[in-house]
């Protein structure tokens, strides 16, 4: 059966709270988004939703070499295993615990199957004047096949406080899988808030990614996504700025190959005056690959002097590689300096033949120019284990044996 | 800008400021023809805006009738802001002054490229203009 | 040094300031703290002399002077800074040439040759170590393309070229991480002497812990409702302003 037929006959069988039956009903009548829908416009769920999943998690036990496998080798690692939490970090000045039912923002029925259904995830409180040094990691591994899964997650940071994070989902069967992730981040006044994602799990796994961020004054807050692997990704990332003086920064690099596709859509609201945006999506697309980009800047009528940028350029890398750009600037406020571009093209003739000529193979010539082309969002990236990854699977992919660290 | 010859490379910045109640145009046709093989230009014109009752147009015509040429084309305006000159007051730079020294750092590009008896009379022609053009 | 008495100011058809009474000393640290709108930047632009705001009433004296009679530059020439709370962007300009002509200026209204390039290159590679800035800085334009900590570290760069009498600290820890913020710090405390006195207007308390103020003053609703010593600042983070506020609306 569909997966909507699934979780319609999961959540009968479940004991949900009339709330959260509400937004499940809400959902059920309305269904997942098809292309007639402006935000699913170019990336159809038609063939994704229709397969027959798992949504019971089984389970197996995880060892510890199959977490060092996929670890960043961070010490305070938060570990989850089919949807339980099997491992917190004690971290000064933060708390955390699984699951809570929040509050948040139902618009849209991605969200609305999340806050109805979810029952796994992380609830973070980093504490007023918290500054923690090392970054802290989160990996969601999943061994149950063919599985559906949904995370609901909260991060809370208190004034002043400084953290950042990398997370990892990995399914570690070749099975389909998909997972519904969504996180909420509150960044009260002047903290800093760095959130990487390594989207680089099996080649059949699906994930619908949602983050929503709420900005106090004064904040600096940054999501970076890395997509590699999957077959299927969508992110769609959306900040609120409530005070002045706040940043809200975007780097994402997508680099896909074969029948991958990746959706990155981002929204900004540019709520209150002098504060600022900027976005990067770096694209490269191989076989049959599909990417979509869309970002959204809305600058309300009392938001003076903002500096918002945005830019998504794109290498396609064969003839049957596409790409579908959407930038939207909606602006209401005269006093601003709103940019965005959006470039499509190949990698440079001359350039290739140069490097050949010095004596560097084709394969690597390209490899060495479509790294040049990724490395300012690369450069974004202030965890340096990142970055590293992000080189290494750049080079991985293009299948050239390159170190590109200096 | 008229490019006939093959690779053959050509630059425009044109900058422009207005004041009191005048309006700038800049109208420009950038051509290549059909054997101007592998040609390239840019050109960049700014407009600069003191006051709000003033003016600035483009007109760029860019006419290629050659596919591996490379043409762009860049246009700003930008306004000379009550805040950038409190902010220069602030640090002791009176009003004519502040607008003498946004005025160079804009028209910069340009003057850096002329010889430099030149640029030293433009520049002095630049401060005679704009006084008493404080809005 | 500075003394302001019944400071009456506002914008278009609003009083923001109604009564503000402060005695600055030299050598003296003021910290000014109170929730958002209640005039913290307005008390900063009326000093500095932003014609944007009208003075209702009331006087203010610097060194002796009236300092309402003159306007910001002749202010600037008599020793007032004030960093701002959004640095303005001033393309085309490099932060030495606009340093250059701002020093200028300055000997100029006071009847002073200019300064040889070679020691004003001199005094801006002191300032440049002393506040950690490398070297590539001095030909950035005016904040063009720079992030929150540089504007603000430019700001306390041209404090320290410029030497002022009176500084005024438009809440420059704002948006700041904890490294920004102690470099920042740090040049502040190197800046001062017996001879000059700092007004330092933030949000957070923890600023204080860097930069420890003689005196902390709290503004609510355009006037001074409460003075005290450095604890002050640490029972506000504690409780809030709520417990000075609700005892000055019922007034």
């Amino acid at each position: 059966m569909s997966l909507i037929e699934n979780l319609k006959s999961y959540s009968d069988k479940l004991e949900v709270t009339a709330e959260r039956k509400e937004i499940l009903n809400s959902f059920l009548t309305h269904g997942f988004p098809t292309t007639k829908d402006e935000e699913w416009k170019y990336t159809s769920l038609k063939k994704i939703v229709s397969n027959e999943y798992a949504i019971e998690n089984t389970g197996e036990i995880i060892d510890s070499s199959t977490i060092e496998k996929y670890s960043l080798g961070f010490d305070n690692k938060i570990i989850f295993s089919d949807g339980k939490l099997i491992n917190t970090p004690e971290i000064k000045g933060v708390s955390i615990s699984s699951f809570s039912n929040f509050e948040s923002a139902t618009t849209d029925s991605i969200s609305q199957l999340n806050k109805a259904l979810a029952q796994n995830g992380f609830t973070i409180t980093v504490n007023k004047n918290t500054v923690v040094e090392n970054p802290i990691e989160i990996l969601f591994f999943a061994t149950t096949k063919d599985n559906f899964s949904q995370y609901r997650n909260l991060i809370s940071v208190g004034d002043n406080a400084e953290v950042k994070f990398v997370e990892r989902i990995q399914n570690l069967n070749d099975s389909a899988s998909m997972v519904n992730h969504f996180t909420q981040i509150h960044c009260d006044k002047n903290t800093k808030v760095e959130y990487n994602k390594i989207q680089n799990n099996t080649a059949e796994s699906r994930l619908i990614d949602t983050v929503n961020v709420y900005q106090e004054q004064d904040s600096t807050c940054a999501i970076n996504t890395l997509i590699f692997g999957g077959s299927f990704t969508r992110n769609n990332l959306n900040f609120e700025q409530n005070g002045s003086n706040c940043e809200s920064n975007m780097n994402g690099i997508s680099i896909l190959d074969d029948n991958q596709l990746a959706d990155n859509h981002t929204f900004v609201d540019h709520k209150s005056a002098h504060c600022g945006s900027n976005e990067m999506y770096k694209g490269v697309y191989l076989g049959r690959s599909k990417g979509v980009f869309n970002g959204k800047i809305m600058v309300r009528p009392d938001a003076q002097k903002i500096d918002a940028f945005q830019s998504n350029n794109n290498l396609l890398l064969s003839e049957n590689s596409t790409i579908d750009s959407k930038p939207q600037l909606e602006i209401y406020a005269d006093d601003v300096k709103c940019s965005h571009g959006c470039t499509i093209g190949q990698l440079d003739e001359k350039a290739l033949f140069y490097m050949r000529s010095r004596g560097i193979g084709l394969e690597e010539a390209k490899a060495v120019l479509t790294y040049a082309f990724a490395s300012e969002a690369i450069e974004n990236i202030s965890v340096e284990e990142v970055k590293l990854l992000a080189q290494k699977l750049l080079s991985q992919k293009l299948n050239v044996d390159l170190d590109f660290s200096l | 800008m008229i490019h006939l010859g093959k690779n053959t490379k050509s630059t425009i910045i044109a900058k422009g400021i207005s004041a009191g109640k005048s309006n700038g145009n800049y109208r420009g046709l950038v051509k290549i023809s059909k054997r101007a093989t592998n040609s390239r230009n840019f050109s960049q014109c700014d407009s600069l805006l003191m006051g709000d009752k003033c003016g600035s147009h483009t007109f760029p015509y860019i006419e290629v009738k050659n596919n591996s040429s490379k043409v762009e084309h860049e246009a700003t305006t930008s306004k000379i802001g009550e805040d950038q000159i409190f902010y220069c007051n602030q640090r002791g730079i009176g009003t004519e002054a502040a607008i003498a020294l946004i005025v160079n750092g804009y028209c910069k590009d340009v003057l850096n490229q002329l010889p430099m008896e030149f640029a030293v009379e433009a520049q002095k022609l630049l401060e005679i203009s704009l006084e008493g053009s404080v809005g | 040094m500075l003394q302001i008495k019944n400071l009456k100011a506002g914008i278009e058809d609003n009083q923001i300031l109604k009564g503000i009474n402060l005695e600055v000393k030299a050598g003296e640290v003021h910290a000014i703290m109170g929730p958002n709108g209640s005039g913290k930047s307005t008390l900063s632009a009326v000093i500095a002399g932003n014609e944007d705001y009208e003075v209702e009433g009331g006087n203010i004296t610097f060194n002796g002077e009236d300092l309402l009679e003159l306007n910001p530059e002749e202010r600037a020439h008599n020793g007032v800074f004030l960093s701002f709370q959004y640095p303005v962007e001033i393309p085309g300009i490099s932060v030495s040439n606009f340093i250059k002509t701002s020093i200028s200026e300055k000997r100029k209204a006071q009847g002073l040759d200019p300064i040889p390039t070679k020691d004003l290159l001199k005094m801006m590679r002191e300032k440049m170590e002393l506040l950690n800035i490398k070297k590539g800085y001095l030909s950035r334009n005016m904040n063009e393309g720079f992030s929150g900590g540089e504007k603000k570290r430019n700001e306390i760069f041209q404090m320290a070229m410029l030497e002022p009498k009176l500084a005024i600290l438009d809440e420059t820890d704002s948006g700041l991480d904890i490294d920004a913020l102690r470099i920042v710090a740090n040049g502040v405390n190197k800046l001062k002497s017996a001879d000059n006195a700092t007004i330092v207007i933030t949000h957070y308390q923890r600023l204080l812990d860097y930069i420890v103020p003689d005196f902390v003053h709290v503004l609510y609703n355009g006037r001074i409702i409460k003075s005290g010593g450095a604890e002050l600042a640490h029972k506000l983070e504690e409780k809030g302003y709520d417990w000075i506020t609700k005892e000055a609306d019922k007034q």
